[in-house]
């Protein structure tokens, strides 16, 4: 999000926010494009890699090629908007589309035309694999983004307190002695980040198109994913 | 923070995986909400403490002495604590509105907490383990001041007489 956006007293939600964005000409445009590549690249890169089309490239060059091709597109994302779609199903169908369009160039070059007809084929479900993807990705800029917002609050220690407890898995007695703070200080320092990296998760899933009052449906969706 | 220990943590994230980040997402849940969850809200707005300040202003506290100093400052009896205590309960079922709802709530805590620090006594009948993570909550939401009195009445709870 910009700097200025961010020091409001009320932020607005990811997905206010990319509206926002995405009216304000190509600059608005690239934080938008930025913010979509950070989230959606690894879900991306793990669909091409389960895909039939894996021998098109380097999934980093495809991808990358697929994000430049697709977000250059003026209409893009105002379609996905009017979709209603979850934006990692709009982006994963598109990229299929890609993929395809990648195919049938490389055949008309090879003159081997009898391949563009071919659906794109993946091992297993699609959805599954994109959506646990998602969930990592999604944690992953959620932790980036609430580290970044406690630092900018003077919380840096609450957010080092987190990542020891949280991440780490050390208990807030061993962690207190670190810190020289009571366990219940470092309980509420952890806590307290621990309510931005809450607010990070909910506004990168309102960014994907959930719902308000949707939201802990889908993390619960998004945990109940069997890992591959 | 450094930039080297952004980067440091940074690599960190990388190196979650699914099972990790399944544990990690749940932080992202509301689940049902819960009282002091909306009290913790309030708590973290811009201008809470102001807030706080002002409903302390009338009732009870300020009858006792000035707001701050009786909730924070030693000098304060039990009885005055309990008095406290009983009109944030009352605030709470009785107010109009939802704001004040959630300041009765915010004093009765305040007054539960302010007991603990200063007499080391719990005047309240919720169970030690409920009352204590009710504290760190709200600890964790409320500005300055308020936050360190709740942090200390948490860690006083445990050995706290009844």
């Amino acid at each position: 999000m910009t700097q200025q956006l961010k020091n409001d007293v009320f932020p607005p939600t990811m997905s206010t926010w990319i509206q926002i964005r995405m009216g304000e000409g190509s600059e608005g445009l690239a934080d938008v494009n930025r913010h979509i590549m950070a989230v959606y690249d690894w879900p991306l890169r793990v669909y091409f890699m389960g895909s039939s089309e894996r021998w098109l490239g380097e999934p980093e060059d495809v991808v990358g090629g697929f994000f430049a091709d697709r977000l250059g597109r003026p209409e893009f994302l105002n379609d996905w908007r009017a979709s209603g779609m979850r934006l990692r199903r709009w982006l994963m169908n598109a990229f299929c589309f890609y993929l395809m369009e990648v195919r049938r160039t490389r055949a008309r070059d090879r003159r081997a035309g009898e391949l563009d007809a071919e659906p794109v084929v993946f091992k297993g479900s699609p959805e599954a694999a994109v959506d646990r993807a998602f969930r990592v990705s999604l944690v992953r800029e959620a932790l980036r983004a609430a580290q970044e917002s406690c630092e900018k609050a003077d919380l840096a220690q609450h957010w080092h307190i987190f990542v020891s407890h949280y991440l780490n898995g050390q208990d807030y007695s061993i962690i207190s002695r670190e810190f020289r703070v009571t366990p219940e200080r470092a309980a509420v320092m952890a806590r307290t980040a621990a309510r931005k990296f809450r607010g990070a998760v909910r506004d990168l899933l309102a960014g994907d198109g959930t719902p308000d009052q949707e939201v802990d449906q889908e993390i619960l969706a998004l945990i109940e994913e069997p890992t591959s | 923070m450094t930039s080297s220990g952004q980067t440091s943590h940074i690599s960190v994230y990388e190196s979650i995986g699914e099972s990790q980040a399944s544990t990690l997402l749940r932080l992202g849940l509301l689940g049902p909400r819960r009282p002091i969850d909306d009290l913790s809200d309030r708590l973290s707005e811009p201008g809470a403490s102001t807030w706080l300040d002002g409903m302390l202003e009338v009732g009870t506290t300020a009858a006792i002495g000035q707001p701050r100093s009786v909730l924070l400052t030693p000098g304060t009896t039990i009885e005055q604590f309990i008095k406290v205590k009983d009109e944030g309960k009352r605030r709470y079922r009785f107010a109009e509105t939802a704001d004040g709802r959630l300041a009765g709530l915010a004093i009765y805590f305040v007054a539960i907490a302010g007991a603990l620090d200063q007499h080391r006594t719990n005047i309240c009948s919720r169970p030690i383990d409920v009352l204590h993570g009710a504290l760190i909550d709200l600890a964790a939401a409320a500005p300055g001041l308020w936050s360190e009195l709740l942090t200390r009445a948490a860690s006083a709870v445990r050995s706290a007489r009844t």
